[in-house]
Parts: structure tokens; C-alpha cells; sequence
């Protein structure tokens, strides 16, 4: 069984600019039919900054994305690697389709609505991640104690550059399929990578990450723990270090037995 | 672990490195060179009214003249004051620019080695004449040239009155031709490189595309 949190929150640079927070993230929760285990998929985007409708892309990419795999998965048979990432370049490309259909609408180029897109999909049993751009997926193994990252981020030459979708290559697209059990997942944009990475080594820092699935595993509602990632997002402390929009995802998995275990 | 390695303990973020090279021949006795100082402590000002910004942008200051000197290693602009230049002397802008162009090389280098993520450097030159030491300019904007199309450096050029702009622009990167500023507006060209560089240390864009701020108030874009 899972329980899954969600925040996005605007940073203190686009405040001062007036313009809306960027980033967009949703999960799901899902029992396939034929397969019958329980799912959890997640899915975050970040806009680009300088794409004036980047929020716009940023929420359409993440619901695309997750219409995709969910319709998808409700009748398959079996997840594999092959078929998951035949999803994900439908995925891609309806995404694709859909900035350009809204540029013509707008009267704007589908690079208006540059994004990035951090996707996971978790069985009791495997996992499927995705990621186009930077930003981070984090997982911890079954009965691990250590968190990694899925991928290291894709950034350009310089640490200010990325890719986003639209695509101008597939090779800007990274994903992985393992038959490895997960415990705990977090995706985040790179709005807190300078606080909970070495940036040298994209080492994730325990004493960031630890916290957090400590304090959702104690928490009893969604709402309340969400509340508190807030606060904990656009506290000085975190805005002073990055002023970018910053977002956390967090996908765990809890015994069935003990629902209240967060 | 080596000293220089200390800078980058006490302050890990990433680094946006910025070299000026400032004429400061003697043609520049006077105005310029007053309005030059005081652009210097407006950049100081205005980057600073960001303290990330202050703690990730870094100045390198060469200046040409009597010799090609290096007024000031890199320094993040919390810890930057601005010199007083003085004028003297031609303008030996192509030992200038090789200088530049060393310095950002060594300055990538020793982030490579401390694990220090960096944006992409800023070369901004800044002259009211022309070369005055052969043809080093040549090479040297060549490479500056190459450096910018690879996607490995900004390359600004700016002329004030007096500048040989025809030349500028052979050294200028095609896509970035030089500018020509208006009147003696130091102060507007200075705060309009603080707001870009805390724009580009604070930014993300696509990696196929490169960065252009908007001129406005204090140049125009040279017409050869």
C-alpha cells in the first residue's frame, strides 16, 4: 500500500517578478486489474524560466504524463521495460502535440511552454523512472538506509543549462526499469538541489532527506503533512539558499497492516 | 587540501565568473575613467542587493594601459572592492584579451578540480580606442570567437567614444556584435551587467540556447 505528499511553491525570485510559480506535480494511486498490485506513479515538472508559459506546460506535462501510464496500465498485463518505455514516448510525444496545438492557440511557439518532466512509477515489486532535464528522483531501496538518485540530473556545459521538452533529441531522455523493490521515494526540482545535494558529486544529503520520511511517516493526514512541507519550503532559510520554485514529491510504501504509519 | 581549496569550502555555491577588461590608456583621463571607478561600486552595490548573487558572481579585473595588468584576481562580490584605475599610457588590448581568455581558463580548471558547478564566464571588454600591440588582438578574438559559438563563454564588447568600432567588430563574436555606449553612461551599462548576471546565476535555460540580455538606456548596437 502507499500514501503519497505533494507540494509546489513559488520562490522568492518569480514573487518579486509577479509571475506564478513554475513548477507542477500530481501522483496517483492505482490498482492495475489484470495485475493486481498496487501502484504508485508520480509525476513533476518544472517550466522554464525564461518560456513565458512555462507554468502552463509544466501542469499539461505532468497530466499528460500521468493519463498515459494510468490508462494504460488499468488493463495491461504485465510492466516491463519494453512496454513502459513505449508508454513514455507516447507519453513524449502527445506532450509534444499538445504545445504545439496550444502555441497556435496563443499565437506562440511551443518552446513557450518548455518544461521538464521527472516520472516514476513504483510496483511492491519493480520500478520505472523517467527524468528529461534536472531536477531529482530519489530512491530508497526495501529495508535500506541509504538514498540515491535514479539519474544524475541532465544538465548542459554549464550549471544553469538544461533540456526540456519540447525535445530537440531523444538522448535528453533518461529512464530506467529494475525489478527492485522501493520503500520511499522523493521527487524534487532543482529548486532545492544546492541545499540537499553535494553538487559535485549529487550526493543526496541524509541529513535533508532522513527528516523528511521520518516526519511523513509520522504524520497521519495528507493535509497536515503538506501543510508542513510548505511551511518548511518557503521558510527564509530554504529561500536565502535558492530563490527558484521549489517542489517535493514523496511516494512511501506502508505496511497494510498499520494504515496510520503515514 | 591546498589553500586555494579554502575559498570554495567557505562558500560552495556555484560560480558565475566575470572578466573585465578595462581600458585604461591615457585617453581615458578624466570623465571616463571617474565614470569607470564609479560604475565599478555601482556593479558592487547592485549585485549585492542579492546576497546569492553576490556569493556567485566573481570578478576578475584586467586592465590595459601602460602594461596589461591584473588589477584583481577573482573575488565574489562580497568580498570584491572596487580599485581606483588610474590612466596611463596606449592601449594593448590583444594582451589584454589573451590575458582574459587564460585567466578564465585556469579560473574553469581549478572549479573542475574543487567540484565547484559554474555558469557559463562573461568576457566584457570595455575600450575607446583601438589595438595598439600589433596583432594579437586577431588570434585572441578568434579564439574568444570560438570560445562563444561553442557555447563556452559570453562575449561582450563595448565601445565608448573615440573607440574603433570597425575593429571591435572583426574581434566580436558575428552573433554579439560590439556596442557602442551613449554618452559616458558607466553607471546604466554597469547596473545593466549586475541585473544580467543575477538574472544568468539564478536562471536556468535550454542548453542549445545562449543567453542575450537586452541592451537598453545605455548603448547602441555598433552598425559597423
Amino acid at each position: 500500500m502507499w500514501r503519497g505528499a505533494r507540494v509546489f511553491t513559488r520562490g522568492w525570485r518569480h514573487a518579486q517578478e509577479g509571475r506564478p510559480c513554475q513548477d507542477y506535480a500530481e501522483f496517483i494511486k492505482l490498482t492495475a486489474k489484470e495485475i493486481k498490485e498496487p501502484i504508485f506513479m508520480a509525476c513533476v515538472a518544472d517550466g522554464s524560466g525564461s518560456a513565458k508559459l512555462s507554468n502552463l506546460g509544466a501542469k499539461m506535462a505532468v497530466r499528460i504524463a500521468l493519463r498515459q501510464f494510468s490508462s494504460f496500465i488499468k488493463f495491461s498485463k504485465e510492466l516491463n521495460e519494453e512496454v513502459l518505455n513505449q508508454q513514455l514516448t507516447k507519453a513524449l510525444l502527445t506532450i509534444q502535440e499538445k504545445q504545439r496545438k496550444i502555441a497556435r492557440q496563443y499565437k506562440t511557439t511551443p518552446e513557450s511552454f518548455s518544461t521538464t518532466l521527472l516520472f516514476i512509477l513504483l510496483t511492491p515489486t519493480s520500478y520505472f523512472a523517467a527524468q528529461v532535464g534536472d531536477g531529482a528522483i530519489l530512491l530508497r531501496g526495501h529495508k535500506k538506509e541509504k538514498y540515491s538518485l535514479a539519474f544524475t540530473p541532465l544538465k548542459g556545459k554549464h550549471i544553469n543549462e538544461t533540456y526540456f521538452i519540447p525535445l530537440k533529441n531523444f538522448n535528453s531522455i533518461q529512464s530506467i526499469f529494475m525489478k527492485e523493490p522501493i520503500d520511499f521515494c522523493l521527487l524534487a526540482t532543482d529548486g532545492i538541489e544546492n541545499v540537499a545535494f553535494n553538487m559535485a558529486t549529487w550526493e543526496p544529503s541524509e541529513g535533508f532527506f532522513k527528516p523528511l520520511e521520518d516526519h511523513a511517516r509520522k504524520m497521519i493526514s495528507q493535509k497536515d503533512l503538506e501543510r508542513d512541507l510548505l511551511k518548511f519550503l518557503r521558510a527564509q532559510k530554504m529561500q536565502i539558499k535558492n530563490q527558484d520554485d521549489k517542489t517535493v514529491l514523496m511516494g512511501w510504501k506502508i505496511n497494510p497492516k498499520n494504515r496510520d504509519q503515514g | 587540501m591546498s589553500l586555494e581549496a579554502i575559498e570554495f569550502v567557505e562558500n560552495p555555491e556555484p560560480r558565475c565568473p566575470v572578466v573585465l577588461l578595462l581600458d585604461t590608456s591615457e585617453s581615458m583621463e578624466g570623465k571616463p575613467i571617474d565614470e569607470l571607478n564609479s560604475g565599478l561600486a555601482t556593479f558592487k552595490y547592485e549585485v549585492e542587493k542579492d546576497p546569492l548573487a553576490a556569493l556567485r558572481v566573481e570578478l576578475c579585473i584586467i586592465t590595459f594601459g601602460d602594461t596589461v595588468k591584473c588589477k584583481q584576481e577573482f573575488k565574489t562580490i562580497d568580498e570584491f572592492i572596487a580599485p581606483k584605475l588610474e590612466t596611463g599610457g596606449l592601449s594593448p588590448l590583444g594582451g589584454a584579451l589573451e590575458m582574459g581568455l587564460s585567466k578564465l581558463e585556469e579560473r574553469k580548471h581549478l572549479y573542475k578540480k574543487h567540484g565547484i558547478p559554474y555558469y557559463r564566464p562573461w568576457l566584457f571588454l570595455i575600450t575607446d580606442g583601438a589595438p595598439t600591440d600589433g596583432m594579437k588582438w586577431y588570434e585572441a578574438g578568434k579564439k574568444a570567437q570560438e570560445l562563444e559559438a561553442e557555447g563556452h563563454l559570453s562575449f561582450f564588447l563595448i565601445g565608448i567614444e573615440g573607440a574603433d568600432m570597425d575593429v571591435l567588430k572583426k574581434i566580436a563574436s558575428e552573433d554579439r556584435p560590439p556596442l557602442k555606449m551613449q554618452d559616458m553612461h558607466f553607471k546604466e551599462m554597469f547596473k545593466w551587467l549586475s541585473a544580467s548576471v543575477r538574472r544568468v546565476s539564478s536562471s536556468r535555460i535550454a542548453a542549445e540556447m545562449v543567453a542575450l540580455p537586452t541592451v537598453s538606456g545605455w548603448a547602441e548596437v555598433s552598425d559597423g
